[in-house]
């Protein structure tokens, strides 16, 4: 067989084992599907080598979409990064033979956190299928990889399932073209997502500062002028100290009454949460997600304020406006 | 009809073992099973070549059914070929093989029987659906067709087809009791008869050709030949851990010299098995009743490369 030929055998089978999911999409996939649009929580795709790229990607395409999604290494899972999990989460987990070590080792701890699981698995009687509450079969007939040293067609028809649970999302959330472009600002959130945190900070004049021991009034104003929301309280040496934000001031009414005359140290929230300037501004993005804020503060050597970033920032400043039927609320207020 | 499912996996494809008078070798075929079975998930005995199924009497072939059954009672898949000349024979030789298990199966409840049948070796494409109703009628059994266009090209006749045609296969796998495939052909054929076959969920299609298995992987199974030879060889073929990175250049050597094993032994298959199990002493005699002999250099060759794997 010549090589044009035997890319074309490939590229059949590769095409055979998507169309034979056609027919598996039924209650199971409804089931997948439902679940994940009364998720409060974001998708979590989780996989181990080549499974775990095709996780990768059906994240991404989740995220494009309009559904919140990460992807949790299975095996830094275990040493720490369980932590990003909540409850309200769901996770799929894709393994072609369902006995992945790292994948059937994480299961049982995420059930314990009391997460959702979906199964991708070519394998509907697999250990990791049986402790699924989902199983999606993406299993597949024949590989094209000689020796079926790598998987081939068995990780496209996990991609390609994976599509198509993204788009049926899409169709259930009716997301829009303006949607679309929301998640695609400047035209690739990806592009934006792997910018440094350097490169789209808020610097200099931009920066809302005030210092401990001014009124309320002060600080409100200061809010208001620079308009992202909060403003951060630096000390005498002008190191930070501390952030007040909008849901600072509103917890701050509904306890105290009349705030006007009360100084920003009374009702800040100490120690704000920082991120490096070298980092990304997709793991700015994680760490918002996962304290639940939308500021984070960017400091110079000495401990002082070098700049400030917000979740409009990394989303997009002018394009970006909360959809709350798209993007979930809860989370997003520090 | 009860569910069946066949096994997924590696079913070999029996060799009968005959004495130097060309009588059954009943005491060495029972070594052999006994010899292969930790590796492979099921067997076929009495296929065409591998197991010259054509060359035995009725009575030799309840013989060999029954030793067989005896021995694994019901705990261990055996497909077993049904095929005669005609579809009358097909017919009597299912019936008569149902009357040796009624008498053997002591458990029902673990019957692991399922009995192939090479359609095109005595009927053409043209009513073959109706056909099949009629003859899975007769016993309680699962059936699979064994697509083997080569070994209809041997057949005299009337019958132009060598492979079932794609559409009659569709219709064919609608039949309750037939519920699986052995396939022998290319690629694309391989294909097409996915696509037909995808209707039935559990209808399950294993490749019968070693090559096509190791180039394209059937997730499904295989019906090896060569497995008589190097059942643990091929047992780690099947379930290989490709997540483990330094296995895969070891995985790679063995199947490219099983490629070689194959295209080699496919030109005389029960000929050569028998003549090196012979060699290593697990068969006492390495006759056959196909006429046909081998070279010595053949021989050295298949020892060559099983030396290596």
């Amino acid at each position: 067989m010549d090589i044009t030929e035997y890319a074309k055998e490939v590229l059949r089978i590769e095409a055979e084992s998507i169309l034979a999911l056609i027919k598996r999409i039924g209650p199971e996939f409804e089931k997948a599907v439902n679940m994940i649009l009364s998720s409060r929580g974001r998708v979590i795709l989780t996989g181990m080598g080549k499974s775990g790229l095709i996780g990768r990607k059906i994240s991404a395409t989740l995220n494009s979409t309009g559904t919140p999604s990460i992807f949790l290494h299975p095996a830094e899972a275990i040493h720490g990064d369980l932590g990003m999990v909540t409850i309200d989460d769901i996770v799929i987990a894709i393994s072609n033979g369902g006995r992945t070590v790292e994948i059937n080792r994480l299961l049982p701890i995420l059930k314990d956190i009391g997460v959702k699981i979906i199964a991708f698995t070519g394998d509907i009687s697999s250990p990791m299928a049986k402790m699924s509450d989902i199983v999606i079969n993406v299993g597949v007939e024949r590989e094209a990889c000689p020796m079926g040293l790598a998987p081939t067609a068995s990780t496209t028809a996990a991609l390609a399932m994976g599509d198509a649970l993204a788009v049926a999302l899409i169709h259930c959330r009716r997301f829009t073209k303006d949607d679309f472009k929301k998640f695609h600002p400047g035209g690739s959130l990806g592009e934006r997502l792997s910018s440094r945190v350097k490169d789209i900070m808020l610097t200099g004049n931009r920066v809302p500062i005030v210092s401990i021991g001014s009124n309320i009034k002060d600080a409100l104003e200061e809010i208001n002028k620079k308009g992202i929301g909060a403003t951060l309280v630096v000390g005498e040496d002008q190191r930070l100290i501390g952030i007040i934000c909008d849901g600072d001031i509103r917890r701050a009414i509904v306890r105290y009454g009349d705030i006007q005359n009360m100084k920003v140290e009374d009702i800040m929230t100490p120690s704000p949460k920082v991120v490096d300037e070298d980092q990304s501004a997709g793991e700015a993005l994680s760490l918002m997600e996962f304290y639940g804020i939308t500021h984070l503060v960017i400091l110079d050597e000495k401990g002082g304020v070098k700049g400030i970033i917000h979740l409009h920032d990394i989303l997009g400043r002018e394009e970006f406006k909360i959809n709350a039927g798209i993007f979930p609320t809860k989370g997003f207020d520090s | 009809m009860q569910e069946y499912f066949p096994p997924k996996g590696l079913i070999v494809d029996l060799i009968t073992p005959l004495n130097d008078d060309l009588s059954f070798a009943k005491n060495d075929f029972l070594n052999h099973i006994q010899r292969i079975r930790p590796y492979v998930d099921g067997i076929m005995i009495l296929s065409p070549d591998t197991g010259e199924g054509f060359e035995f009497s009725s009575e030799e072939k309840k013989e060999i059914i029954g030793t067989c059954i005896e021995y694994i009672k019901s705990q261990f898949p055996i497909f077993i070929c049904i095929t005669g000349d005609t579809e009358e024979e097909t017919k009597e030789n299912m019936v008569v093989f149902d009357s040796i298990l009624k008498k053997l199966l002591y458990d029902k409840s673990k019957i692991n029987i399922f009995w192939v049948d090479i359609p095109l070796y005595y009927h053409s494409n043209r009513g073959l659906p109706d056909m099949y109703k009629t003859l899975c009628s007769l016993t309680n059994y699962p059936l699979l067709i064994y697509n083997y266009p080569g070994i209809v090209d041997k057949v005299k006749g009337p019958f132009n087809r060598r492979n079932i045609r794609t559409s009659v296969l569709k219709e064919l796998s609608l039949i309750e009791h037939i519920v699986g495939l052995i396939f022998k052909g290319d690629l694309r054929r391989a294909l097409n008869y996915q696509s037909a076959i995808r209707i039935r969920s559990n209808f399950i299609l294993y490749d019968s050709d070693e090559n096509l298995f190791l180039n394209f992987p059937n997730k499904n199974g295989l019906v090896s030949v060569s497995a008589n030879l190097i059942p643990k060889v091929w047992k780690e073929m099947l379930y290989k851990n490709n997540d483990d990175s330094s296995n895969l250049e070891h995985i790679w050597d063995k199947g490219n010299m099983l490629v070689k094993l194959s295209d080699i032994i496919k030109e005389a298959p029960c000929i050569i098995i028998k003549e090196l199990l012979n060699r290593e002493g697990l068969l006492h005699s390495n006759r056959c009743r196909f006429k046909g002999s081998i070279s010595q250099q053949t021989i050295e060759e298949v020892e060559n490369i099983i030396s290596h794997l």
